[in-house]
């Protein structure tokens, strides 16, 4: 499954990166990319393994929120 | 709440306090000669604002980053150690200010995309349930929630949720968003609507065919969002170059500090060489440039596309569709037969399967003639149209087609149509069971603003203008004539425009092609930069490096214009950023500048390059003139 999270506006190029990596590692995860200009995540995961609100638990853990 | 978002919520009144600490120092070292309050003021002022720093230093360390923030918590842990407070905390409190100030800059560079974003449907009315004489239940449904297959009802006012086909109701659709078309369009059952558009007036239902990321306008919006982050050549050297620079910053001040023995220079040479204003500098001028080319409906696709694009020095069209409004229309009937009606029926009867521009001028030329359905008809490519009809062999076609077949032009015939092709009229020829019956002459008018911006892109220095084109040489003279294109190629196939756009780049020139996108795909393709006039088609959107909303040359023009002024501030930036370091530590080794003074003009550098890009997105001058 593929889905889009729109986050607060992220501010540093580490923080994409950051989040990025915390998402990849994450498991059920089959990639994730983040778009810094636009401050989205995009992430393709299986959904029999973890959900989209486990995903967006593992972005707000590094202290981000989540628009939508 | 984790202590990041802490971190973020405190960010500001911590840098104020620090600001005020430092102030408060100030005046009881300078004028009351407290030294001791001073520097208890300027050590907590350090501490507010230095352990952000030091806290992302860490971070970026854990992702085996040297970050800029490491250097300059070496720099202002260093200057503590040697009692230098008043200098650690400016520089660390100008940081932050400075980090501020940047993001603040920052947002309003990105939001220029919004505008665009914001046209996003939210929510859709789903009809549940169809009942007696018309009537139906609905429920409001997240836009995201639409399926395919759902019918949907659009109330006047109301945001298109999905793409799709209407199959009740009519009503206007403003669809600028992706057409370009300024007027609200009529739609009624059976027409396509766009998802993003907003129905004026009126109210629909309607089947959704696309939905979610598939729709056009969730392409655009996902193309254009990529293009901010896709890295030109340049970008990504700097950020790998970035990458060794700044650690060998670290190395820089370890040797000059082994040198001249000397703290406080070995440190103030942490500040000095930030690259901060050169990491910042190129990305956010392709941001900017992307961000103001997406509020006037030219879809820049990344740093990439940007730089070629702009570098272009040839120019080639494609003539119908691209220089012209791209519907034909029949001007001129000859007959060579007693029975013109009857040729022009059996003529249609062939091109019916045809999708060429000419069969459907001729189509719509011969809607009142008498429809016949052809036994079978099939397409020579480059040449036209042969088919039986009624037991009829019709041939409908260039001359090429009927020096094929054997059949020879009439005097009057070959006359006739070499006067209409030196008109710039497309022309072809009806022959039914080997005789010539009848000649079409048939024009396309140009685009109102083609001319104007032919001119406009020649005068930008765009040195080489083509003009190719599968139409008649005669008719493609005429049109390049007329709009000032000063070399033409007309009777081209697909493949010989290829060989064309090979040929120039073999010159070593940097070939834009403009075309209609669907029958010059390869030349599209093959050229450094293609650009297809599909007015927001799927096709358009895929195939094309830069992406014309408005299918018009004006579009084109502003293209090019916005291509090349973001380059060049990309350029300035750099040339900024690295002259602002040069400078800076020319200054130190002759001995004139200090560490804070240093760190108040590396700040004012990035934000002059921010400033800079944000350039872009004020609307120019000239534009406004022209159009009072």
């Amino acid at each position: 499954m593929k889905k889009t999270i729109q986050m607060e506006e992220l501010v540093c190029p580490m923080c994409a990166q950051k989040i990025e990596t915390a998402l990849r590692k994450a498991p059920g995860v089959i990639s994730a990319t983040v778009l810094y200009n636009a401050s989205k995540a995009k992430v393709e995961f299986d959904e029999t393994q973890t959900s989209l609100e486990e995903l967006m638990r593992v972005i707000t853990a590094l202290g981000y929120e989540i628009v939508r | 709440m984790k202590w990041n978002a802490w971190r973020k919520r405190l960010a500001l009144p911590l840098l104020w306090s620090a600001g005020a600490l430092i102030v408060l120092a100030a005046v009881f070292g300078r004028w009351m000669d407290w030294t001791i309050p001073a520097s208890a003021c300027y050590l907590a002022a350090f501490a507010l604002s230095g352990v952000p720093i030091l806290f992302r230093a860490v971070q970026a360390l854990r992702f085996k980053t040297v970050s800029i923030e490491l250097l300059v918590s070496i720099a202002a842990v260093g200057a503590c150690a040697i009692g230098e407070f008043n200098e650690s905390a400016m520089v660390a409190f100008l940081f932050q200010l400075g980090s501020f100030l940047e993001q603040k800059t920052m947002k309003k560079t990105r939001s220029a995309i919004k505008t665009l974003t914001e046209l996003a449907p939210a929510t859709a009315w789903r009809i549940v349930k169809n009942g007696e004489n018309g009537a139906f239940e609905t429920e409001e449904i997240d836009a995201d929630e639409v399926e395919i297959g759902d019918v949907l009802l659009v109330k006047t006012g109301g945001k298109i949720a999905s793409d799709g086909v209407v199959l009740k109701g009519e009503g206007y659709a403003a669809e600028a968003s992706i057409t370009g078309e300024p007027l609200a369009k009529h739609k009624a059952a059976g027409d396509f609507v766009y998802a993003g558009t907003l129905l004026d007036s009126g109210s629909l239902q309607m089947r959704a065919v696309k939905v979610g990321e598939d729709t056009t306008f969730a392409k655009i919006i996902a193309l254009v969002e990529q293009a901010q982050d896709a890295k030109s050549p340049v970008e990504r050297w700097i950020d790998r170059f970035a990458k060794y620079y700044t650690p060998a910053v670290i190395l820089l001040a370890a040797a000059v500090l082994l040198l001249t023995r000397k703290i406080d220079t070995a440190i103030t040479v942490l500040v000095l060489a930030c690259p901060g204003a050169l990491v910042i500098g190129a990305p956010i001028a392709n941001v900017a440039g992307i961000g103001r080319g997406a509020q006037e409906g030219v879809l820049l696709k990344g740093g990439d596309s940007i730089h070629t694009f702009a570098r272009t020095d040839t120019l080639v069209f494609d003539k119908t569709g691209t220089l012209t409004e791209g519907t034909p229309e029949v001007c001129v009937q000859k007959d060579y037969t007693a029975e013109p009606e009857k040729a022009l029926a059996l003529a249609a009867a062939a091109e019916r399967v045809s999708d060429h521009p000419l069969a459907q001028a001729i189509l719509r030329y011969a809607a009142e003639a008498p429809s016949y359905e052809a036994e079978s008809a099939q397409t020579v490519r480059g040449c036209g149209m042969e088919a039986v009809v009624c037991t009829r062999r019709a041939l409908v076609g260039n001359q090429r087609l009927m020096e094929r077949h054997g059949i020879e032009l009439p005097e009057q015939a070959d006359r006739e149509m070499e006067a209409l092709q030196a008109e710039g009229a497309s022309t072809v020829l009806i022959a039914v069971d080997g005789k010539i019956q009848m000649l079409l002459g048939i024009s396309d008018r140009l685009k109102a603003d083609a001319a104007e911006n032919i001119a406009r892109m020649k005068a930008m220095g765009v040195k080489n203008l083509l003009l190719l084109s599968g139409d008649n040489a005669s008719a493609v003279a005429k049109v390049a004539a007329g709009l000032g294109i000063p070399d033409c190629r007309g009777e081209l196939l697909p493949q010989d425009k290829l060989a064309v756009i090979r040929e120039l780049q073999a010159q070593g020139r940097v070939v834009t092609f403009v075309g209609d996108g669907i029958n010059d795909s390869p030349a599209l393709a093959a050229s450094d930069t293609g650009i297809a006039m599909g007015s927001g088609t799927d096709v358009a959107i895929d195939n094309s490096d830069v992406v014309l909303i408005r299918s018009d040359l004006e579009s084109l023009a502003r293209a090019l214009n916005l291509a090349r002024r973001t380059v060049r501030v990309l350029y300035e930036n750099i040339a900024l950023a690295v002259s602002t370091v040069a400078l800076l530590l020319a200054g130190l080794f002759a001995g004139s500048v200090h560490m804070s003074a240093g760190m108040l003009i590396h700040e004012a550098s990035i934000l002059a390059v921010i400033l800079n890009a944000m350039r872009l997105l004020i609307p120019s001058r000239k534009k406004k003139e022209r159009k009072p």
